[in-house]
C-alpha cells in the first residue's frame, strides 16, 4: 500500500517537473503560436485559442480559453485592439496573475513592430477604426521577424537557462524570412494592383511594393451594401487590379466586383494550421504571392 | 488577484449567481430582463456592494467557484427597512455561492452549467393601503440552476450563430407578518415558496440580423404569497417574447420587441373565480455603446 503511495507521489512529481520544464504559452492566433514554436522550441509547449478560419477580431471568450490561460506562463497575443473583443474578458476570466497585462507573462506583438495606420481619429463615423494602427502585421514576414526577437528576449527573461537557444532561433526565423522575401520581390509583377476586402494584407503589399487600390468595405468593419458595390464597379470601370480576401470574409462582395470587372479575385487563409511551422507560413505567403505573378 | 486561481474582486459589481445577472444591459438579447431576475433580484438585478472570492481550479476542463459577501440591498431578495419597527441588521446582510462547469467542445460550440444559491439575513417589505398598515419580516434563501449552450458559426456578422439559455430560481421567505386594520392587529408566521424559470434562443439570421424567443414562467411548482387577507396561491403566469434585432455598427443595435403577457393573479376578493390578466407590450429599443469596444465575459 505504502509502496503504491509512493509510487503515484513519484509520477506526480515527475510530472510537475516536467511541466516545469516546458513553458505553456498560449497564443491567441495560429501565425503567432507559429511563432511561439519556432522560437521556443523544445522548451515551450503552445496552445492556440482561435482557429485559422476564425476572425480574431469577432469573437466571444469561451470557458476553454480561460482555463488555458489560467494555466499559462506567457500570453502571447497579437495587439493593437485586434482581440479587443473577447481577449480582456478571457484574461479577467482565467485567474492567473502571471499572465496580466503589464507583466512579464504577458507579451502584446504590436508593441514591437511599427503599425500602419497609427493615429487615425478614434472616431466611430470611420466604422470600426483602430487609433492604435492596423493590427494585422502578421501578414508581413519582416514584421513577424522583428516581432520574434521581442518573443525571445521576453522567453530569455522566464526561462534564463534557455536564452541563447531562444536568440539562435529568433536570429535563424529572421535569416530565413530575409532570403525568402528576396525571391518573391523578384516574383511579382511590377505593374500589379490589388482591391482588399477589409484593411488587413496591406503590410503584405508594402513589404512587396504592390500598390493597393482600394477597399471594398466601404468602412472597415461594415460590410458592402449593393449600392456601394455598384458605385465601386462604376468607380473602377478603368481599371486592372485583382481582388483578395481573406478566407473568412463573405465571398459573395468579391465574387460580384470580379464578375462585374472581369478581375481575378483570390480568397485564400491569413493565418497558418493549429500546429504549423514556419515553413507553412512561408507556404502561405508564398501562395499569396502566386496571385501577383505574371 | 491572488495566487492558485484565486481572485478577490470588491465594490459594487453585478453577482455572479446564474447566467443572464452578471451581463450588462447592452449585452442582454431582449430589450429587459426575464421575470425571474426583475421578480426575486430586483429591476437592477443583483447588484451589490460587496466582496467576492471566486477559485479557478487547473484543471483541463473549466470550473469556477465563488461565494459573494453582500450588503443586502436588491429588493426581490434582500430588501431591508431597518427602522420604524424592523429588525435592525447591520450589514453584510446578503451571502451567495456559485459553481459554473464548461467542457470544452472545440471552435463552434460551448456550452456551461452552473448552480448558485444565497442566503439574506433580512426581508423586510410594508405596505399601506386605506389606513392598512402590512408588514413582513423575516429573512429568503434562494436556489437556481442555469445553463447556456452558444454556436458560432464562424460567418462574418454574427451570421448563422445560436445562443439557448435558460434559468430556474426557486425562492423561499421565512416572514413574521403583522397587520394593524384600523386598530385590530394580528400577527402570523409565514412561509412563502416561490419559483420560475426562463429559457430564450436567439439566431443570427443574416449578417448583423439576429431573432429570438423567450418564454417566461413564473410559479412553475409553487407561488405563495399575500393578496388581501390571506395567504394566496397565485397559480402559474407565463409571458411569451419576440424580438428582432439590427446593428447598424459594431457599437449601436436596433431592437423591436413584442410580449404577451398570461398573468394569474390568484382568486379575486372572495369572488371565487381565477383574476385573469393578459396584456401585450412592444418595445421598440435603440442602443449604443460609447468609448473603448466593451469585451463581454462567456
Amino acid at each position: 500500500m505504502i509502496n503504491q503511495w509512493t509510487k503515484t507521489i513519484a509520477a506526480w512529481l515527475a510530472m510537475q517537473s516536467l511541466s516545469l520544464a516546458s513553458l505553456n504559452i498560449v497564443a491567441t492566433v495560429p501565425n503567432l503560436g507559429m511563432l511561439a514554436r519556432e522560437i521556443g522550441g523544445d522548451a515551450v509547449q503552445v496552445r492556440v485559442l482561435v482557429g485559422p478560419d476564425r476572425d480574431a477580431h469577432f469573437l466571444e471568450a469561451r470557458p476553454s480559453m480561460m482555463t488555458a490561460i489560467r494555466r499559462a506562463d506567457l500570453l502571447f497575443a497579437v495587439g493593437a485592439e485586434l482581440e479587443i473583443g473577447w481577449l480582456p474578458a478571457a484574461i479577467r476570466g482565467a485567474n492567473n496573475r502571471r499572465v496580466q497585462p503589464g507583466q512579464p507573462g504577458y507579451l502584446e506583438a504590436a508593441v514591437h513592430t511599427s503599425l500602419i495606420g497609427i493615429g487615425k481619429p478614434a472616431d466611430r463615423a470611420l466604422g470600426d477604426v483602430h487609433p492604435m494602427g492596423n493590427p494585422h502585421f502578421y501578414m508581413d514576414p519582416e514584421r513577424m521577424a522583428e516581432v520574434g526577437y521581442a518573443l525571445a528576449d521576453r522567453l530569455s527573461m522566464l526561462a534564463p537557462d534557455h536564452a541563447d537557444a531562444f536568440s539562435e532561433r529568433a536570429k535563424a526565423f529572421a535569416t530565413a524570412v530575409e532570403s525568402r522575401m528576396t525571391d518573391w520581390r523578384s516574383r511579382v509583377a511590377r505593374d500589379r494592383s490589388v482591391l482588399l476586402y477589409h484593411e488587413d494584407a496591406d503590410y503584405l503589399l508594402n513589404a512587396l511594393e504592390v500598390r493597393l487600390l482600394g477597399y471594398i468595405e466601404p468602412l472597415p468593419g461594415i460590410p458592402p451594401s449593393a449600392t456601394h458595390l455598384r458605385e465601386l464597379v462604376r468607380g473602377l470601370a478603368d481599371q486592372e487590379a485583382i481582388v483578395w480576401s481573406m478566407s473568412y470574409q463573405p465571398a459573395n462582395a468579391s465574387e460580384f466586383i470580379s464578375r462585374e470587372l472581369g478581375w481575378p479575385a483570390y480568397r485564400l487563409p491569413c493565418q497558418v494550421g493549429m500546429d504549423a511551422s514556419a515553413e507553412d507560413y512561408f507556404t502561405m505567403i508564398d501562395e499569396w504571392v502566386k496571385t501577383l505573378e505574371q | 488577484m491572488l495566487p492558485a486561481g484565486l481572485q478577490i474582486k470588491a465594490g459594487k459589481f453585478l453577482s455572479d449567481v446564474g447566467y443572464l445577472n452578471k451581463q450588462h444591459t447592452h449585452d442582454w438579447l431582449f430589450a429587459d430582463q426575464p421575470w425571474l431576475h426583475e421578480y426575486f433580484f430586483g429591476a437592477e438585478g443583483l447588484n451589490e456592494v460587496g466582496v467576492q472570492l471566486s477559485w479557478l481550479p487547473p484543471t483541463e476542463t473549466y470550473l469556477r467557484l465563488g461565494v459573494e459577501v453582500l450588503q443586502g440591498e436588491s429588493e426581490g431578495i434582500a430588501s431591508y427597512i431597518g427602522e420604524d419597527g424592523f429588525a435592525e441588521t447591520d450589514g453584510p446582510r446578503l451571502f451567495t455561492g456559485f459553481a459554473k462547469w464548461a467542457p470544452d467542445l472545440g471552435q463552434n460550440h460551448a456550452v456551461q452549467f452552473g448552480t448558485f444559491g444565497g442566503f439574506s439575513r433580512a426581508f423586510q417589505q410594508e405596505d399601506h393601503h386605506d389606513g392598512e398598515h402590512l408588514s413582513w419580516d423575516g429573512d429568503a434563501w434562494f436556489a437556481g440552476l442555469d445553463f447556456v449552450y452558444k454556436y458560432d458559426a464562424g460567418g462574418a456578422y454574427g451570421r448563422g450563430n445560436f445562443v439557448l439559455q435558460g434559468e430556474y430560481i426557486y425562492r423561499q421567505l421565512d416572514l413574521d407578518f403583522a397587520e394593524d386594520d384600523h386598530g385590530h392587529a394580528g400577527h402570523d408566521h409565514q412561509e412563502w415558496k416561490q419559483d420560475g424559470a426562463y429559457l430564450q434562443a436567439v439566431y443570427g439570421f443574416a449578417p448583423r440580423w439576429n431573432a429570438g424567443l423567450r418564454l417566461d414562467v413564473l410559479g412553475l411548482f409553487n407561488n405563495e404569497g399575500y393578496d388581501h387577507d390571506d395567504r394566496e396561491d397565485f397559480g402559474t403566469s407565463y409571458r411569451y417574447t419576440g424580438q428582432i434585432a439590427f446593428a447598424p455598427s459594431e457599437f449601436s443595435q436596433i431592437r423591436l420587441q413584442a410580449s404577451y403577457m398570461d398573468q394569474e393573479h390568484g382568486h379575486g376578493h372572495g369572488h371565487g373565480h381565477d383574476d385573469h390578466h393578459d396584456a401585450w407590450m412592444f418595445v421598440l429599443q435603440f442602443s449604443t455603446s460609447l468609448g473603448v469596444h466593451g469585451a463581454h465575459a462567456f
